[in-house]
């Protein structure tokens, strides 16, 4: 090859990389960069690739996830838990604190409380000025505080300014699961409290449930008590138990967000620390409707990002190998 | 109730909030020109908050004041107001609460809503100045819209003539009008109390001093997220009331995306969020969090002359650029700079001519010489920064905040495309001197 056009191929060849090369880098440079991406991770360098958003099954599951034109047609009863707790409305601080009827912000504060059982005596989380606090109670119906359990809900904790309990629920084993509100900037996380370790661990970052135009429509005729949530539960038998909730907010428009992506998360004996079943992407939808059926969860989802095309979706998953005994 | 007189931050951001219901059909997120019906107004302000499917933000905080203290007050007016080229819409309302023999009126005024049509926008958009009573000259836009919902007003005079305080709220435009409105009853010697969350700046050159001095600096709480772009638009010579970080009520917090500067932060949901939690104590205190200094982020950023994380006109590393102006111009540390962000710094030192200035510290000119790759603006090592490459840079953010700007308030899903948001430009300052 005669040595000018060699010359020629190599700077075509060297402009053809440089090139390439810039376009990566763009590439690379912009994956995070939308404004309206309120993920924190990637917020300094920009040169974090995203992951793809894809929906999921839980290893521990052992089956696939099946679409289908509609939900089932079956409509179950619902499950009582075994345990479940008591919000109460606290005026004052334990130890030296009461109930009271009436919730007042700023005046007032929220306190959960839970029977006791063999393993434990009655526990109350009681929100109090800037932090929240798990004390032991002489009697679940009596506001007489006997004892604070030192215990830290995050390793972070130090640095948050302040924090609250959002809501709290009763998982089988002993275990409350803590929706938490923490500054600053402003977080939610959902942690798991063991009553009787006295020891808590963070499950994940947690976003407002995803309601849809239709749930919020019935919200108004008083179908939901509040749309102020961050988890859903499905009892499938009073020792096992479903949890939805979504980890994170896509911003739509001024005001306007869509909870992505969902997770649902199962407990029981078998599985007395969680175990993922589900991660639902954007694409899926958020869940409308949830129910379980001889050990198969139906899910009835909505993308509704598109207000103007509306996307509905009903799928099932067998949970026969997840809550088998 | 108000506790000392005064709103708490959560009925201050529910009030900001749900002023939007005031505009006909945003219960249900289609709103138009018009005025809702009072029953739904009722339902979103004081019952039970649910008319309609619009949510703010996924519903997380249902900003009815039912369950506040507020819940035994009444609405006595909605008021309208006109925005863009008379576009007459539903703007606000006001509140009547009495507690403890004093009666409070209560006046909530909307922001902007894009999806309403341009209206709004073209408001924004009006960023000449015209002067406002005694005070001083303000943005033209904020003031046209004051003056028309100053007819509505007229309806409560009754009300607000015999109220002990009278208090006025507002989110984005909201804040602007409110501080007007503000203005207006504390200069006929009504005592007034100030709220606005994300407010963009209102007066021009000393007509914030003026301001604070007839409200009175303690009786304004101005609440902001430190990377909300509308609260940088409208530089100097615009400055926002109680501006200094050490006003004990500059109440600017952390923003929810960290230190990424987002449209996001902007969001009325975002402030209800970040101040429901506590009094006005509280949300001090979350202030505090905001690190003024930056000094562990300069010194790591400004380590070398070839800073790696810059990237020209991205929206992302402005908002780190804007964090070390504000480090540097802390260690200038005169009265005035300690107000001023990056941009309002840039703006000033072309309409004073200090750009030649041997008075700037070194941290400053390296900065400018750190701004000006991020601009894309040829500077030669070693050479002095002219008027024109201060111009450059300084459009060149502005362009950037006020493209933020713009996405703050513009939904995504209409295919709305809104007048540019031209507050102030480079241009106008230094009779647009060239490269």
């Amino acid at each position: 090859m005669p040595r000018k056009k060699c010359a020629e191929r190599a700077a075509y060849l060297g402009n053809l990389m440089r090139l390439f090369a810039c376009a990566a880098l763009t590439i690379l440079s912009t994956a995070r960069c939308d404004p309206s991406d309120q993920s924190e991770s990637g917020a300094m360098f920009f040169l974090k690739k995203s992951k793809p958003d894809v929906t999921s099954v839980g290893a521990a599951v052992g089956a696939q996830l099946v679409k289908h034109a509609k939900l089932t047609d079956v409509r179950p009863a619902p499950v009582r838990p075994a345990v479940m707790a008591t919000t109460r409305v606290i005026r004052g601080a334990p130890p030296n604190a009461g109930w009271t009827d009436t919730h007042v912000p700023a005046e007032t504060k929220l306190a959960f409380v839970v029977d006791g059982t063999a393993r434990h005596p009655p526990i109350a989380v009681v929100n109090v000025e800037r932090r929240a606090e798990i004390w032991e109670l002489e009697d679940a119906d009596k506001p007489v505080f006997s004892r604070k359990r030192a215990v830290r809900i995050d390793p972070k904790q130090d640095d948050w300014i302040m924090f609250s309990i959002l809501e709290i629920a009763c998982l089988p084993n002993d275990q409350l699961l803590l929706a938490v509100k923490h500054h600053t900037p402003v977080r939610f996380g959902l942690y798991i409290y063991d009553i009787a370790a006295n020891s808590c661990n963070k499950l994940s970052d947690v976003a407002p449930l995803g309601f849809t135009p239709q749930q919020r429509l019935e919200s108004e005729q008083g179908f939901y008590e509040s749309l102020s949530k961050m988890f859903d539960l499905l009892v499938v038998s009073p020792d096992e138990m479903l949890v939805l909730f979504y980890s994170g907010q896509q911003r739509l428009a001024a005001e306007v967000y869509y909870s992505t992506p969902g997770h649902i998360y199962a407990f029981g004996p078998k599985h007395p620390r969680g175990a993922e079943v589900l991660r639902l992407s954007a694409a899926d939808g958020v869940v409308e409707s949830w129910l379980t059926h001889e050990k198969t969860l139906w899910l009835a989802t909505q993308d509704f990002r598109d207000r103007k095309h509306i996307k509905s979706y009903a799928m099932s998953l067998d949970l026969a190998k997840l809550f088998s005994r | 109730m108000p506790i000392d007189d005064v709103l708490t931050p959560q009925e201050a951001s529910y009030i900001a909030t749900n002023s939007y219901f005031a505009l006909k059909n945003w219960i249900n997120s289609a709103p138009v020109a018009g005025t809702e019906s009072l029953p739904n107004i009722t339902n979103r302000v004081l019952g039970s908050g649910k008319a309609g499917t619009n949510q703010p933000g996924t519903g997380f905080s249902n900003p009815s004041l039912g369950k506040t203290a507020l819940a035994g007050s009444s609405i006595a007016n909605i008021h309208t107001g006109a925005t863009g080229m008379g576009v007459v819409s539903g703007f606000g309302y006001t509140l009547r609460y009495q507690a403890n023999s004093q009666t409070h009126a209560i006046i909530a005024m909307r922001g902007t809503r894009p999806e309403f049509g341009s209206a709004d926008l073209l408001t924004d958009a009006r960023g000449a100045i015209t002067p406002f009573g005694g005070y001083g000259p303000v943005h033209k836009g904020f003031k046209r819209t004051f003056d028309s919902v100053g007819a509505s007003l007229q309806r409560d005079s009754a009300l607000i003539a015999n109220a002990h305080i009278v208090h006025c709220v507002g989110h984005s435009l909201g804040g602007a009008v409110a501080t007007l409105v503000a203005a207006h009853y504390a200069a006929k010697g009504k005592a007034v109390r100030l709220y606005t969350f994300g407010s963009p700046r209102v007066g021009a050159l000393g007509t914030h001093e003026a301001l604070e001095r007839r409200v009175g600096k303690q009786n304004i709480y101005r609440v902001a997220h430190d990377l909300d772009p509308i609260s940088l638009v409208g530089p100097f010579p615009y400055m926002h009331v109680n501006g200094a970080p050490a006003d004990l009520n500059n109440m600017t917090l952390p923003s929810p995306t960290g230190s990424l500067f987002s449209v996001a932060n902007h969001d009325m949901n975002e402030y209800m969020k970040s101040v429901e939690d506590g009094g006005w104590s509280d949300v001090r205190l979350l202030s505090t969090r905001v690190n003024q200094e930056n000094s562990a982020l300069a010194t790591w950023l400004t380590y070398g002359d070839n800073p790696s994380w810059l990237q020209v006109a991205s929206a992302q590393t402005l908002g780190i650029l804007l964090k070390l102006f504000r480090h540097a111009l802390r260690s200038v540390s005169t009265s005035i700079i300690l107000k001023l962000s990056a941009l309002d710094f840039l703006a000033e030192i072309l309409a004073r001519g200090l750009y030649m200035a041997k008075e700037l510290a070194d941290k400053v000119q390296k900065l400018l010489g750190y701004a000006a790759i991020w601009a894309g603006v040829q500077v030669s090592s070693g050479a002095q920064f002219t008027a024109g490459v201060v111009s450059a840079i300084l459009n060149r953010m502005l362009s950037t905040v006020n493209m933020l700007a713009q996405r703050a308030l513009v939904t995504s899903t209409n295919g709305l495309v809104p007048m540019p948001l031209i507050f102030n430009s480079a241009c106008l300052l230094t009779g647009c001197a060239p490269l």
